[in-house]
């Protein structure tokens, strides 16, 4: 079906148009009144009533393709964008912008100059929405590049990174995965001609240099995943980031690597080229353990959730290697579950930690206090070590199941990183709720009315995804 | 006889504009640095009017012609003329300084830039390039502290001379064993030439050579970044902005039309001073505290880069670099736009540390200044992106393997200086305080900013309708 009023296209385009209105409005500091973030909130909260009507186009099970649109960008190489969307890719720009949405409710409340956060923001938005709904290589690559931009920007001006030298070794590091990620895409369309998945199905892997494109494209796409060799960068920004709505922009990155290999990764391999893929996976298991190892020792409640979202993007990415029917039915549902998880507990874990610095005192004993903030910190924990409770219970262990029965010893290796990360988010959440003589805080330090209605909103979603993921579905 | 008055039109009035001026200038009492820059705008409107009319009418073929790729190069940089006056006239009006003679002496380059564009003859060229090096010097001259020009002016000029004398002797022996002076002829003759004639191929060199002295390609870009280090903002802009597209035109309608039997020869020569312009660029734009002579470094990176592309010099290979060039050269626009707007007590700022914080004070030209940044770096979805992608798509098509090597290793250099200007923008602590710029700059940029817009939503203007344009070239 072709997409009516060019749905695809407003989806991105709105984010864009926010972030314009965003530069042209004022913010009256003074009165603390601001309209920058009051103009982001409401772009975000007509891109997800657009994307809610998206959803009544696309059937729920299935991985075929809706609401095509192509538009012709240029005649010579001819390029031309197409736009598509399935569940996966639907429920992954719904998370995100419930995500995106929750930091920047949460950045309101600090007294920090916003605008250009906010615009950064809805940038970065638009050019991940766009990336989600991309149909072929080319456009995919234009948001996949296009995402660095804000990013740099939103890590250096509200990053509060101390070594600036290392915000320009993660840009040109992230830069030269997409010159290698071009130089692929301009030699298979010099090649072939070709730029989406379905014209991908008839490239001979018996040309050495068609083997050698799809190495780059690979290697762009683990550029963004924290997965050793590729991860210095990616780790050392993230574990410094100490604003929420940043860090959840930069823990996006490796979802568009995850979601290019999902997308673009073909469906066909032969033997002699696949059989070298468990090298990845032994690379794979053993930046999992080391990471879910140095997690686990680290008292630093932003490393332990680094270091639960890398485990999960590893898992995530042994999953899509595996080219197993069973993972790739239950990936939609399990990174929509991961996402919310992840967005919840750095914007909660963050609130803590602003708190702590606000007034001095050792947050032990913080949830023993603060009855709301106890209520959504725990769901959280509980939802991301896979209480029955939100879809990371089911789709998350239907996946490990799966790569259980793949490999036996990849997937032992696995179960013993997910418990160490888990381990770690358990024994944070119980020194919060252990009473402290020392703490200072008191009931009015609790989480604020509208950002707890907001959380419980997130944790509706959560518990719905267990229940009945696409419950807000209109059937048509 | 009539019809070819007509057809040379925009050179009558580009002469007519100095005679005019000239004329003001010592008869009119009530005149002021505007009188000259309204002028100049008027008859630069005029001069790209009739260059569109008369878009493939030749007065003189024999020795200048015009076609519509070479319309096309000159309109682009008519446009940027245009602008340029513009934005230069609040140097002027703000220093109140004197304009005829920099106005008659941009529209005597124009003139000479206009012919060399169209030039189909080596003896135009012989003419015609003297006295380029002359209007050049006089421009270098043009600084009311005349002491700090002077030696850079004395170096240009002894170089010009040198250059002149090899282009007057490497012509003449190429008249010598052709008997020629047209392009065409010399062409015929050089195909029938075995490739051991030493006379032969070192007049092409020499030709050459005197064409990457135009360009400031390394080696021969010393005298770009000397008058970037102290001449004034005005003349600086000019040499980074406008005679570029002319001799680029000139310089691809001499091979093309000319030399091209030869290109087994002089190919070498060219890669070597883009690869050399590429890598030297990119690398001084690192680390370099005067932004002006940064900017002049990242020219010589984008006309290495643009020369890298030309490649073969077909069709496509001019196509890419003429889009990649015209890009970079909106972007300089743009830098130039907000140099002009770096301004603390009434005195142009130019060191590095006078951008540091520039973000707080004025957000909106450190946004401009940030996507132009971006767009050096080639960064998607900033225009510069479509630039690189045209040349690199060019060079995998012809397999041309370590020239992507060298355009990649390239980007990569000037990304780590570009993130050095957005850094100091942006990340660091205000360091001057700004007087407010004119209004004037934030149109420019604003309308600099729709064009980069309007091309990246649809950019087959820049290349496919281009190409349109080429039709006669295979």
């Amino acid at each position: 079906m072709n997409s009516p009023l060019m749905m695809l296209s407003l989806i991105v385009i709105i984010p864009f148009l926010g972030m314009l209105f965003v530069l042209t409005a004022k913010d009256d500091t003074e009165n603390n009144r601001h309209n920058s973030s009051d103009v982001a909130v409401f772009s975000i909260l007509a891109n997800i009533i657009m994307i809610w009507q998206i959803f009544a186009f696309v059937k729920k099970a299935g991985t075929k393709l809706h609401l095509i649109e192509t538009i012709s960008w240029l005649k010579l190489p001819e390029i031309n964008f197409v736009l598509a969307v399935d569940n996966m890719s639907l429920l992954l720009i719904l998370a995100v912008h419930i995500i995106i949405l929750a930091g920047i409710v949460f950045v309101r409340m600090e007294d920090i100059k916003q605008k250009a956060m906010m615009a950064l923001s809805l940038l970065f938005l638009s050019m991940i929405t766009g990336l989600f709904i991309s149909n072929d290589i080319f456009s995919f690559f234009i948001f996949f590049e296009g995402m660095l931009l804000p990013l740099y920007m939103l890590i250096g001006m509200h990053g509060a990174l101390k070594k600036q030298s290392l915000l320009k070794g993660f840009f040109v590091y992230n830069f030269i995965g997409c010159i290698i990620f071009l130089f692929g895409i301009l030699w298979l369309y010099k090649s072939y001609g070709a730029f989406t998945p379905e014209q991908f199905s008839y490239l001979s892997y018996k040309k050495k240099y068609v083997v050698m494109i799809w190495a780059m494209f690979m290697s762009a796409f683990m550029f963004r995943i924290p997965i050793w060799p590729f991860h210095y960068f990616i780790a050392t920004i993230n574990t410094k980031i100490r604003n929420p709505l940043v860090f959840l922009e930069v823990s996006l990155l490796p979802l568009s690597g995850l979601y290019g290999l999902y997308r673009f990764w073909p469906n066909y391999i032969p033997l002699e080229i696949s059989q070298h893929f468990v090298w990845i996976n032994v690379i794979g298991i053993l930046t999992m353990l080391f990471i879910s190892l140095i997690g686990f020792s680290n008292s630093d409640s932003q490393y332990r959730i680094f270091a639960y979202s890398t485990i999960y993007y590893i898992m995530y990415l042994l999953g899509i290697f595996s080219q197993n029917k069973g993972i790739y039915a239950n990936l939609n549902y399990a990174l929509f579950g991961f996402l919310l998880v992840l967005g919840g507990l750095e914007v909660v874990s963050s609130y803590i930690r602003r708190q702590e610095q606000l007034f001095s005192s050792t947050s032990q004993g913080f949830l023993c206090r603060a009855h709301r903030l106890s209520l959504v910190y725990s769901f959280l924990v509980f939802s991301a070590v896979g209480f029955p409770v939100s879809s990371m219970f089911t789709n998350n262990f239907l996946i490990l199941s799966q790569l259980l029965s793949v490999n036996i010893h990849m997937g032992s290796v696995l179960v013993l990183s997910w418990m160490l990360v888990s381990v770690s988010l358990i024994i944070e959440m119980l020194r919060l709720k252990t009473d402290a003589k020392e703490c200072l805080f008191g009931k009015s330090e609790d989480l604020p009315k509208s950002y707890f209605i907001f959380m419980l909103f997130i944790i509706f979603m959560l518990l719905m995804s267990f229940i009945h993921p696409l419950w807000f579905v209109i059937n048509t | 006889m009539l019809s070819q008055w007509f057809m040379i039109l925009p050179e009558i009035l580009l002469v007519s504009f100095v005679l005019m001026a000239g004329f003001i200038e010592n008869y009119y009492q009530a005149k002021t640095p505007k009188t000259f820059f309204t002028m100049s705008q008027i008859f630069i409107a005029l001069v790209l009017g009739a260059t569109l009319v008369f878009y493939n009418k030749s007065a003189f073929p024999q020795f200048w012609r015009n076609t519509p790729l070479i319309t096309l190069f000159k309109s682009c940089a008519y446009m940027l003329t245009w602008g340029w006056i513009y934005l230069s006239s609040k140097w002027f009006l703000n220093k109140n300084r004197p304009s005829c003679i920099f106005c008659s002496l941009i529209f005597m380059q124009l003139l000479w830039l206009d012919i060399l564009a169209s030039s189909s003859s080596l003896l135009t060229l012989a003419v015609i390039i003297p006295l380029i090096f002359l209007g050049n010097t006089l421009l270098i001259t043009r600084h009311w502290d005349f002491d700090k020009v002077k030696s850079v002016a004395f170096k240009y000029g002894l170089c010009s001379i040198l250059f002149s004398l090899a282009l007057w002797g490497g012509i003449a022996i190429i008249y010598y064993w052709s008997g020629s002076f047209s392009y065409s002829e010399v062409l015929t003759f050089l195909k029938s030439q075995p490739h051991n004639n030493i006379w032969i191929l070192s007049s092409i060199g020499i030709l050459i050579a005197v064409f990457m002295f135009l360009l400031g390609l390394v080696p021969f870009h010393i005298w770009l970044v000397s008058v970037a280090s102290s001449g004034v903002l005005p003349i600086c802009g000019f040499f980074i902005l406008i005679p570029q597209l002319f001799y680029l035109c000139g310089f691809t309608n001499l091979v093309r039309d000319c030399l091209m039997p030869f290109y087994w020869f002089f190919s070498p020569i060219i890669m070597t001073c883009a690869i050399l312009s590429v890598i030297i660029g990119a690398l001084s734009a690192n680390g370099e505290k005067n932004l002006r002579v940064f900017s002049v470094y990242l020219s010589i990176y984008c006309l290495g880069l643009g020369v890298l592309g030309l490649n073969d010099f077909s069709a496509s290979a001019i196509i890419t670099s003429f889009a990649f060039i015209i890009i970079a050269i909106l972007s300089f626009a743009g830098i130039y736009t907000v140099f002009l707007g770096l301004k603390s007590h009434s005195e142009y700022l130019s060191d590095i540390d006078a951008i540091k914080g520039f973000s707080s004070s004025r957000p909106y030209m450190s946004v401009a200044l940030m996507i132009f940044m971006f767009s050096f770096m080639g960064i998607a979805p900033t225009l510069g992106f479509l630039g690189y992608m045209s040349i690199m798509n060019n060079l995998i098509m012809q397999n041309d393997w370590w020239r992507i090597g060298i355009l990649i290793c390239g980007v990569l250099m000037v990304a780590k200086a570009c993130l050095d200007i957005i850094k100091a923008v942006y990340f660091e602590q205000k360091q001057h305080s700004y007087d407010r710029p004119d209004k004037s700059i934030y149109i420019c940029l604003f309308l600099n900013m729709s064009v980069i817009l309007l091309s990246l939503f649809n950019p087959n203007w820049l290349m496919h309708n281009a190409v349109m344009i080429l039709g006669g070239l295979n």
